[in-house]
């Protein structure tokens, strides 16, 4: 198997080469570009083949090859043992490499003939990056290196990422970072070629939405995951690693929203390029930072050998995107010009302004120990506070934005219009406001967020409502098909305001856990009663069992007050990883409150006394539910449409005023 | 806006002007919009870097600072946990030694362990230092983002 692997990754490393050579050449010669069209198959094929291989080995627990002795063991459960393909540095990276060539192959097997003009330089450019990806792990850390001995058993995988979890946060967000390289390449095509008009915008929208859901999806899974498995009763911690996650996507998100302004009136070219640029650098950034460990390290600069590589790397992708734009800067100077400040297309560049904001303060403050290192010669560091007082305002303005700029027209709006559009949501988010102040809310910070969630709701809710009455006078259908019809008829449009709901209902969660959470540490001996907020619990005993390869160590817990439920929190140690105990938190969400219940144990002393740690996190759940509304609207705006084909024929002409956004 | 602006106010009143009233055109309120949005985000990140910084140091470095100035405020240290040290108040209180290069500093915390602590790992600890004590506000077990480590049957750090 581990030769098998060994040889598919080489044959991928030269076929990737040839492909660049073949596409550039292709050019000008139709044989070369479908031999370099079959040769990127072809790289995906070998890269599915060494998947495969690694998987095998895995799944044989063939310990001859370090990886698999270095992830797995012979007593993980085999599900885990699957996901280690993913679980350690090279095999996460033969992972991106693998999902890089099926997206590749697939994208240009997709646009291949309508995108001809663009073709042979996205191919090469794909080939450029699969060749730096196939050369690290060929060179640097090869998931097939053999062991000088075969061992009779593995070390297992880390205990924190044996958890269902695991099945989904990575491979989503590893997508997520992969994904970003196609509109990328679509993006580098039209500079090169000089094809800078609409042609390469529905393609680079597509794949940037792609990503963007894929990548949103890895953020949620991974905060859904810290939340139940970490135990520090939060899901988002603003860790580097965590924030490099989250700057491809922000980028991103400004990408889909200024696309749209480039799309109707013809300006922000220059910054719609530079933004699918951004995102893909962050891409290869925020797979360096993690992979080379270079902010999570106190002293070292890059202790991983494939830092070097990825600096490298990034430096060489930055400079190529940089001197493109430039060598195409005079063209891609604005032809229009904004006539209004009060129109959709400033909203839309406000929007972009505070998103890019968001996302520079997110990396300003994650690469600032290296920057004063540098400048100053000592490490300083920001912590949760910065982040939460930078990007707290700056997120408060988004929404407000969220909400006046579908009210706005594009070109110009007249202010009567849009003030008397504007009241009807400011006083629902007034009145909102004051039930909360009447039941004892007072936090300002709290009020106001919530005043805006209100007030954006409100104004989503004015555009369906507005659309679904066109549509019922026209069509004469009732209120719920009417609304089904206007979603199905601009999908783009109304699926995006489908995610701005649901990042409204997020909002709500955040804004509860951020400002009204409870949390105490209890050490408590048995039969001791302890309460939080409406919550008494008491500790019954400490008790001790053991699976295949773990021992768990566990507090019976009754919860008392408001209704009695049994927990039994747990901590459980992992042979080779006792240092490393991975932890069973008890979760328990209350309905009438919409509020969770945290408790976790954090430790146990000799005597059967137990430390235990409770949170109430307010409105959580609604974290959860949001992000699930957001992601299935992207997929409404994103899933590509039919060719406009039967809708003319379904909808009479007066129906036209909903759509066109 | 190839229009120049200066002309437009003798004459008598268009249609289409009432859209744009002022001085300024368009593209320069949305630039002062735009450059106000900005400089918001840059004087945040800027007070922001003031209070939530933290430097950090070494053991040795810390000693030594700490020997010049008397004590340091809002510092941020990495160490290895000390074997044997590690003692738990009933309270919640947790009081440690950690190592670096030969130095060590009890360091004294209440608030919430990370899953992984113990002796012998490596905890980034944030507080002030006085008194030849460390009162850490956090206490952070080194990420474990990086999964890589020894193989069984090589030696462990502790």
């Amino acid at each position: 198997m581990a030769e098998f692997g060994r040889l598919a990754l080489l044959f991928a490393l030269g076929l990737a080469g040839y492909n660049l050579v073949a596409a550039v050449a292709g050019r000008r010669w139709d044989g070369a570009l479908t031999s370099a069209r079959n040769g990127l198959l072809g790289v995906a094929v070998l890269l599915t083949g060494a998947v495969a291989a690694l998987l095998t080995a895995l799944l044989t627990h063939d310990f001859s090859i370090r990886y698999v002795a270095e992830n797995s063991s012979l007593e993980m459960p085999r599900i885990f043992v699957f996901t280690a393909l993913w679980g350690g540095q090279a095999g996460s990276l033969l992972f991106w490499a693998w999902m890089l060539s099926v997206l590749a192959a697939l994208a240009v097997w997709l646009h291949f003939y309508a995108e001809a003009r663009l073709i042979p330089w996205v191919i090469a450019v794909l080939s450029g990056i699969q060749i730096f990806f196939l050369l690290v792990i060929n060179f640097l850390t090869n998931p097939f290196e053999k062991l000088p001995v075969i061992l009779p058993n593995g070390r297992g995988l880390n205990p924190l990422l044996q958890d269902p979890g695991m099945l989904v946060h990575p491979p989503l967000l590893l997508s997520g970072y992969v994904s970003w390289s196609i509109p990328f390449a679509f993006a580098a095509a039209a500079l090169i070629t000089g094809r800078l008009d609409r042609d390469w915008l529905p393609v680079t929208r597509a794949w940037a939405m792609l990503a963007w859901l894929i990548q949103g999806a890895g953020l949620v899974a991974g905060g859904w995951w810290a939340y139940h498995v970490l135990g520090w009763g939060g899901y988002w911690g603003w860790d580097p690693v965590e924030n490099v996650a989250l700057l491809p996507w922000l980028v991103g998100t400004a990408f889909i929203h200024s696309l749209m302004v480039q799309e109707r009136r013809g300006l922000l070219r220059l910054w719609n390029f530079g933004l699918v640029m951004a995102a893909f650098n962050l891409s290869i950034f925020g797979t360096f930072v993690v992979r080379s460990g270079v902010l999570t390290s106190v002293h070292s600069f890059a202790q991983s050998s494939v830092g070097p590589a990825f600096f490298t790397f990034l430096g060489i992708s930055l400079a190529a995107s940089a001197a493109l734009i430039l060598y195409r800067l005079p063209v891609l100077r604005t032809q229009g010009d904004f006539e209004s400040l009060l129109s959709r297309e400033a909203a839309f560049l406000l929007n972009n302004l505070l998103l890019v904001g968001i996302a520079f303060a997110t990396l300003w403050g994650t690469v600032f120990p290296l920057l004063s290192e540098a400048v100053r010669g000592e490490k300083l560091t920001v912590g949760p506070p910065f982040y939460n007082q930078v990007n707290g305002p700056l997120l408060l303005g988004l929404l407000l934005l969220m909400g006046v700029g579908p009210l706005l027209g594009w070109r110009r709006t007249s202010p009567a219009a849009l003030l008397r559009d504007l009241l009807g949501p400011a006083l629902a988010g007034l009145a909102v406001v004051g039930l909360l102040f009447a039941v004892g809310i007072r936090l300002a910070e709290a009020l106001l967020g919530f005043w805006a969630v209100v007030f954006v709701a409100g104004t989503v809710f004015l555009e369906f409502y507005r659309a679904v009455r066109v549509r019922r006078r026209a069509v004469g259908e009732g209120v719920i098909p009417a609304l089904f019809g206007v979603i199905g008829r601009n999908r783009r449009r109304y699926g995006g305001y489908v995610v701005h709901l649901g990042i409204l209902v997020m909002a709500v969660g955040v804004i509860g856990s951020n400002f009204f959470k409870l949390e105490r540490e209890f050490t408590v001996r048995p039969g001791e009663t302890f309460s939080l907020g409406r919550y008494t619990l008491r500790f019954e005993r400490l008790g001790e069992w053991t699976d295949p390869g773990v021992r768990n160590v566990g507090a019976l817990i009754t919860l008392v007050e408001p209704f009695e439920r049994e927990l039994l929190p747990y901590r459980k140690f992992y042979r080779n990883w006792e240092q490393t105990p991975a932890s069973h938190i008890e979760i328990v969400t209350v309905a009438p409150w919409l509020e969770d219940l945290y408790v976790f144990l954090t430790g146990w002393a000799a005597d059967g006394s137990a430390t235990i740690h409770v949170f109430v996190n307010p409105l959580v759940p609604f974290v959860w539910v949001g992000a699930g509304v957001a992601l299935l609207g992207g997929v409404l705006a994103a899933w590509p449409a039919r060719q406009t084909r039967a809708v003319p024929a379904a909808v009479p002409a007066r129906g036209v005023v909903a759509g066109g956004g | 806006m190839e229009a120049p602006a200066g002309s437009v106010r003798g004459l008598p009143p268009e249609a289409e002007q009432e859209a744009e009233p002022g001085r300024f055109g368009p593209s320069l309120k949305l630039l002062a919009v735009g450059a106000v949005i900005l400089l918001s985000v840059a004087y945040l990140v800027y007070i922001n870097l003031g209070s939530a910084v933290a430097y950090y140091l070494t053991v040795p470095e810390l000693l030594a600072r700490a020997q010049a100035a008397g004590g340091v405020d809002r510092v941020r240290v990495a160490g290895w946990v000390v074997d044997g040290t590690v003692e738990r108040s009933a309270g919640g209180g947790l009081r440690f030694v950690i190592e670096e290069e030969g130095a060590r500093i009890p360091v004294v915390y209440r608030g919430v362990v990370p899953d992984i602590f113990a002796p012998g790992i490596q905890v980034v600890v944030e507080g002030d230092f006085r008194d030849g004590t460390f009162q850490a506000k956090t206490l952070l077990a080194k990420c474990p983002s990086r999964f890589e480590g020894g193989l069984p049957g090589q030696p462990q750090q502790n």
